[in-house]
């Protein structure tokens, strides 16, 4: 193409009023030819957008991801695994208490028997006691004054 | 829908999908995630898929505001960081080809435009979209289109060619 052209075409590109045609021949005037010193900077741009289009990705893509590993779902899973266990252990803690009140309780109760067993003992001798005041009482017969 | 006919409908666009969100979120990690996420998207509707006409059109304007949003999610983050790293992610070849100087030159300029201005770039000067698929993926008249895009176009050259001259002297 005329350099005459290519300016005209230039001026029009920068106005934004070029069509995708003018704009292909821009980009393939500049990529192939060697191009006037004035023109050398759009050489660069051109050239530009010519790298940038033949960019790929080059990683496949996964569309049946069901889990993606992420620092944010660790600290959840974290902070879960904490109350869990918090709460797991307060249990446990609270059922041998339970456990040893229960123990205690049991303890007491048989001391409590024991001392009501002797107790009972006591009333027993008591009574018997209590007989023989009754015998005596038969026996001497008291002055009523 | 059978996962072959989904795959024929949506991947031949797979490149450009990626080349957009690494136009917008600039690292190639960040652009391989996105298209990854947004291709997950696609499949996860694909039943709905068949109401729209230009699946393309729909798919990039996803990818496009997909993209904005994690920019603005990560503007509010304060996570600037990608911005200094992506030079590294790239692959050796890719290197070559990217960092030679006239290429990057034009790269920092174009990566110094508003989001707008690289998008409208990127669909017309790399993707070579016509005005009407352009209104359609970025929802914006055509008239605004040309003019965001010639301002664009006008800002590149100014700086290019300012480039250029420090270059000779």
């Amino acid at each position: 193409m005329e350099l005459n052209n290519i300016e005209k075409l230039l001026e029009k590109y920068f106005k934004g009023e070029t069509s995708l045609n003018e704009e292909a021949a821009l980009r393939q005037y500049f990529t192939t030819q060697k191009v006037p010193v004035h023109l050398e900077p759009y050489q660069d741009l051109f050239g530009y957008f010519t790298v940038k289009k033949s960019e790929a990705l080059s990683k496949p893509i996964v569309l049946n991801k069901k889990f993606k590993f992420s620092y944010k779902w660790l600290s959840v899973a974290a902070v879960s695994v904490f109350i869990i266990g918090t709460y797991i252990y307060n249990n446990q803690v609270s059922k041998t208490r339970y456990a040893q009140t229960m123990r205690d309780y049991q303890t007491t109760q048989q001391a409590l028997d024991l001392i009501s067993k002797n107790l009972n003992k006591g009333v027993f001798a008591m009574a018997q006691l209590q007989e023989f005041e009754t015998t005596k009482n038969k026996i001497f017969k008291e002055d009523k004054k | 829908m059978q996962q072959a006919a989904f795959l024929q409908l949506v991947m031949p666009f797979k490149d450009k999908v990626f080349r957009l969100a690494k136009r917008l979120l600039i690292s190639t990690d960040e652009a391989e995630d996105a298209t990854q996420e947004l291709y997950f998207k696609l499949w996860n509707q694909k039943e709905k898929l068949s109401q729209y006409n230009n699946i393309e059109a729909y798919a990039m304007t996803m990818t496009k505001n997909y993209c904005l949003d994690q920019l603005k999610s990560k503007r509010a983050d304060n996570l600037t960081l990608v911005y200094s790293n992506f030079s590294k992610a790239d692959s050796s070849l890719e290197k070559v080809i990217e960092f030679k100087d006239s290429v990057n030159k034009v790269h920092e300029i174009i990566e110094g435009l508003s989001n707008q201005q690289k998008l409208i770039i990127q669909l017309r000067d790399i993707e070579q979209y016509e005005f009407d698929e352009i209104a359609e993926i970025t929802g914006l008249k055509e008239t605004a289109i040309r003019v965001a895009l010639s301002r664009a176009r006008q800002t590149v050259r100014e700086k290019l060619i300012k480039k250029h001259q420090y270059g000779i002297k």
